[in-house]
């Protein structure tokens, strides 16, 4: 069992070691070069930079790309993280509900609309109503109520196919037949299986909310890294788009090493 | 084969999932005709405006309404779909080649290679694909942000295909294929062959539904083509000055781009809520 | 409750899953003695399972029941209202079923069964299914059960799900043909015990048996069931012998018995010259201390059976005579060359040469059609023109029986037999040199058995290819090879002409195999015979 674990993280150091690459080919960028080998020394030397902790300077601020990073990131994080908390309360008992057949004739359809609405008309369609239909009575929770759907919505399709892949499963007659009750066998066997199924795909549930972040950092002006990473790819301030891109991928990998730990867990330490 | 790369929980019948493939189809295929027919549909000249007859809501003389450049919005949005379909078209072309094929292909590589390219691309689609296809934009130029698109697109169509195909490479009938000297280039045509022929729409119509929502992002962000092109991101980034008081000057290039991704996901016969 | 009223009595069942689809069982009438054992035979969908559900208390929503229940001398219930099934019923069922979750260990679930049928506190339950495990013979240790289902042995999981039954104290135990799959060596050990504990303990059992092999280890009165209705019913020995209707005589015509009279209606092929050629052969499955090497030489149109339990050795052999997997030693010449001198793309063409029937389904691809799946080695190989390709195609399916289907149909949508039978014809039109045929009866009921090995045998009569046989049973082994090694722990213990060897084994592994097809146990039978 540790063999699996030691080989998880060593694919995660793996992949950081190679952001951290992608990064230092993109802030590379920033210096002049005339040709290939001008870039590859540019590249270079981007590798010794950031191996030393310096990750190079806003053209845009003349502050280290680091500060501004480290400024913005926390006002992204803290969104990312309610719209998650609110996808959670949301996509839960949709998911829930949605296993149902009657309901998900009935609900179904306007799921595959809603589905269909990308991010930014989502959010304009939610200020408008916001502001002529309530007066602007959630303008506060606005940007957190759109990440959180657009979570919502993908957690939900995420539980119907976790419960999908396991409603057929031989051992829940077989249990059934050995004495089980139907509910004894769900809530032991066939929860965990879902649970762990839904976490075995936590990392792009992030790179959902991470996604609908940005869009919503854009529309509300909201000084997060999103906002940070548009106004420099605008000037190409390439040193800030680097680490703005690292920090951004870095979460997404965590939170894929994190989803797969649990899952194994889950599955794991059945009783 | 993880649950976000397994195929969606099936329709309620086979039957009922292809009388929804057949409506998505349906209408991609309307909106092909529109763009083919967009000069003659359109009643004015992309862009054509009177600041005489500007913000006037939807009525029998203007279907859509005006803008506040005295734009036709139904003129517009059908030039903007004109512009928007063929963009998505090329970029998801550009994303099946080098996503969707290229990750069916990769499995057959050495091991280690397969193992480095997964990795690699996997690092790449841990990035945000706006951002991806931001930073490509960049780098490309604005010219080429259509290839920017189908490139950021990629990623996820490859992961997609080469977990898919990863699960063939080690199936039980390849190894009985491979145990009866059926060739390896056989196994790879085999494995083409019957994903494209069972797959092959619902692959091309997801990465579709992808790309186009890519391209409007991109556009309404600012990053997308230039002016005086509008695709129908430019057009809805247009909106946001006046859509509080003029609401159809967002809901009809909205509802226009919407039901395209709509269309596309009933082809893919996505799941409600699956991201393409 | 009297000696003489059945525990169970099941008159005029009619099960219907849902008002739209066929009875799963239809006027079935049965009644089970204390102490009796009926065995129901018959095949995947005629109605065996429905019964085992109805008695273990498994109602599905939308089921149709009519017909009534009595539990001894009590009164009947009417089958469409609710009733409470009274006698205490236990479900066993065999390693291979997947009966158990797979992630939870094999100990936490039978111990949670035992709970909850018992009615008892955890540490009581797990106190019972260790009593219950501690009086079977050659049973593992409690602990050998705390993992995963699919990491304990086959028949270590057997011995538990078996505890567990017997842990609950049932007064009727509802058997799902726990001996299927298992080699017949295991087969015939736990059929003992089985009925040991059954004399000893006196409960009833219902035994849902889809091949003849379970039916005759068991050797009790039997139900012989179609399409959920009874065709005929009586003794093995009887039905064996003097079956009154043709579908008993399909199911029961034995697999030994036929071998005799296809070893005699075959004789010995002539034979060519050597066509693989194993000199000084270690195996990597041998242990690393064994100095023991393999010289052997099988000719074309030869038989060769690789008889002994799963993972003693048999598929290693295999792999290496073409060319999978390297010997650690030694040479293999196969068809003249020494294969240990070629690369990957010159083997793999020497293994067009070689087709493979095995009883392991996921061998075919699930996307491909059957015309594609037959045709391939056509196209791939030997490169026939389209109207050669569909030639030989077409008839090798309508030499095994499948041309009636359409050839656009899915794998997918066959069945086990199909399978089975779309393996053979993909064999017929590679025109083997080598036959490999591994397992080739497995899953398959006593109808499709007898159809499978009549397809064999014609594979080997008219396209007459070296045949290498892998199974665990001597009988299969008798019906189509000439010579036999016999494989124990990586190891070959003994090898030769298979005659010889069924008169007077050497070793007494190899004996073990032999008794395990021989008659059923003579000791715990149960002779009650059946009521309707």
């Amino acid at each position: 069992m540790w063999r699996s674990w030691l080989w998880r993280a060593a694919q995660l150091l793996l992949s950081l070691i190679c952001a951290i690459l992608f990064a230092c080919a993109l802030s590379a960028l920033s210096r002049p070069s005339h040709n290939t080998l001008g870039y590859g020394q540019n590249l270079a030397a981007s590798v010794i930079d950031i191996v030393r902790g310096r990750f190079g300077t806003s053209i845009v601020t003349s502050r280290l790309a680091l500060t501004d990073v480290s400024a913005a990131w926390p006002v992204t994080f803290g969104l990312a993280m309610s719209g998650g908390a609110t996808a959670l309360t949301l996509g839960i008992p949709l998911g829930i509900l949605l296993t149902h057949r009657r309901m998900l004739t009935a609900i179904g359809p306007f799921m595959q609309i809603v589905s269909a609405v990308p991010v930014f008309v989502m959010c304009l369609l939610l200020v408008w109503w916001n502001v002529r239909a309530t007066g602007n009575a959630f303008a506060g929770v606005l940007p957190s109520l759109i990440v959180g759907s657009a979570g919502a919505a993908y957690l939900q399709i995420l539980l119907r196919r976790a419960s999908a892949m396991v409603s057929n499963a031989p051992y829940r007659t077989g249990l059934r037949m050995m004495g089980l009750s139907a509910i004894d066998i769900d809530m032991r066997y066939v929860l965990p299986e879902i649970i762990a199924a839904v976490c075995d795909a936590f990392g792009e549930f992030v790179l959902v909310l991470l996604s609908a972040t940005a869009i919503v950092e854009f529309i509300f002006s909201i000084p997060g890294a999103a906002s940070l990473f548009f106004a420099s790819a605008e000037l190409h301030d390439w040193s800030v788009i680097a680490l703005v891109l690292f920090v951004f991928a870095s979460v997404k990998l965590i939170a894929d090493f994190i989803g797969w730990a649990i899952a194994h867990m889950l599955v794991v330490a059945q009783p | 084969m993880s649950i976000a790369a397994a195929a969606p929980p099936p329709y309620r019948s086979p039957l009922l999932g292809s009388i929804v493939r057949i409506i998505g189809l349906g209408g991609l295929g309307l909106y092909v005709l529109l763009v083919a027919l967009s000069d003659v549909i359109a009643p004015a000249p992309a862009g054509e405006g009177y600041l005489s007859r500007a913000d006037q809501p939807p009525a029998s003389v203007f279907m859509f309404g005006t803008d506040a450049l005295g734009r036709n919005i139904f003129s517009e949005t059908i030039h903007a779909i004109a512009v928007s379909v063929p963009e998505a078209v090329i970029a998801a072309a550009v994303a099946i080649a080098l996503g969707a094929i290229a990750g069916f292909a990769a499995v057959r590589l050495p091991l280690s290679l397969e193992r480095a390219t997964r990795g690699i691309v996997g690092v790449i689609g841990a990035v945000p694909a706006i951002f991806l296809a931001i930073v490509l934009d960049a780098i490309l130029g604005r010219g080429l942000v259509v290839i920017a698109a189908g490139l950021a697109a990629a990623p996820s169509a490859f992961i997609r295909s080469f977990d898919r195909a990863e699960a063939f490479a080690d199936s039980r009938h390849a190894e009985f294929a491979h145990a009866t000297g059926i060739p390896a280039t056989t196994l790879l045509r085999r494995d083409l062959i019957y994903e494209i022929r069972a797959h092959f729409i619902s692959v091309a119509a997801r990465v579709l539904a992808l790309t186009v929502a890519l391209l409007a992002t991109l556009s309404f962000l600012g990053f997308g083509a230039s002016a005086p092109t509008r695709d129908l991101g430019r057009m809805i980034d247009d909106a946001r000055a006046s859509f509080l008081t003029d609401w159809w000057t967002l809901v009809f290039p909205a509802l226009a781009l919407t039901l395209f991704i709509l269309f596309a996901r009933m082809a893919a016969i996505l799941g409600e809520g699956e991201a393409p | 409750m009297s000696d003489d009223a059945p525990l169970i009595a099941v008159e005029k069942l009619t099960l219907k899953p849902s008002k739209d689809t066929r009875a799963s069982l239809e006027d079935f009438s049965l009644a089970v003695l204390a102490g009796q054992t009926v065995i129901l035979l018959g095949e995947a969908d005629s109605g065996k399972f429905a019964l085992l559900k109805l008695l273990a208390n498994v109602r599905e929503r939308g089921e149709k029941l009519s017909g009534t229940i009595r539990f001894g001398i009590g009164e009947s219930y009417d089958l469409a209202r609710e009733f409470t099934i009274t006698p205490r019923t236990a479900y066993l069922t065999g390693p291979y079923a997947a009966a158990l979750n797979a992630h939870a260990t094999a100990l936490s679930q039978f111990i949670r069964v035992v709970e909850r049928k018992r009615k008892v506190s955890a540490d009581n339950a797990r106190a019972e299914l260790s009593g219950a495990l501690a009086r079977l013979p050659g049973a593992p240790q409690l602990s050998v059960l705390d993992a995963p289902p699919g990491t304990i042995a086959p028949e270590a999981l057997a011995s538990g799900l078996f505890a567990a039954a017997l842990a609950q104290s049932p007064q009727l135990l509802l058997a799902d043909d726990p001996l299927t799959q298992l080699s017949p060596s295991h087969a015939r050990a736990y059929a003992e015990v089985l009925l040991a504990e059954q004399k000893k303990r006196g409960f009833s059992m219902i035994y849902a048996a889809q091949n003849v092999e379970s039916a005759k280890l068991l050797n009790s009165n039997v139900v012989i069931l179609k399409n959920g209705r009874i065709v005929e019913q009586g003794s093995v020995a009887r039905l064996a012998t003097a079956p009154q209707q043709a579908y008993t005589q399909a199911l029961f015509r034995v697999v030994a018995g036929r071998a005799k009279e296809a070893a005699a209606q075959m004789g010995r092929t002539s034979r060519g010259e050597a066509l693989v050629r194993v000199r000084n052969v270690k195996l990597a499955s041998q242990p690393k201390q064994s100095r023991d090497v393999l010289n052997f030489e099988l000719r074309r149109g030869a038989s060769l059976a690789l008889v002994g339990e799963r993972g003693s050795g048999r598929h290693g052999l295999v792999r290496a005579l073409i060319g999978l997997d390297p010997v650690a030693k030694g040479h293999v010449v196969f068809d003249q060359v020494d294969i240990g001198i070629l690369g990957e793309a010159m083997m793999a063409r020497m293994r067009r040469r070689v087709a493979v029937v095995t009883g392991d389904d996921a061998a075919l691809d699930d996307r491909m059609t059957i015309d594609d799946t037959v045709a391939e080695p056509l196209r791939a190989n030997l490169h026939a023109p389209r109207d050669v390709l569909v030639r030989n195609r077409d008839a090798a399916l309508k030499r095994v029986g499948l041309a009636a289907l359409d050839g656009n149909m899915n794998v997918a949508a066959l069945s086990t037999f199909d399978k089975r039978r779309l393996q053979v014809a993909r064999a017929i039109v590679s025109a083997p040199s080598l036959a490999v045929i591994d397992e080739p009866l497995r899953g398959l009921d006593a109808f499709a058995q007898s159809v499978v090995i009549d397809l064999l045998r014609s594979l080997r009569e008219q396209e007459g290819p070296a045949f290498v046989l892998i199974t665990s049973d001597f009988g299969l082994a008798r019906a189509f090879c000439e010579d036999a090694m016999v494989f124990k722990d990586g190891l070959v213990i003994e090898r030769g002409p298979i005659s010889a060897m069924l008169r007077a084994p050497k070793e007494s592994h190899t004996k073990k195999l032999i008794d395990a097809v021989a008659a059923a146990p003579a000791n715990g039978l149960s002779q009650a015979s059946a009521q309707v």
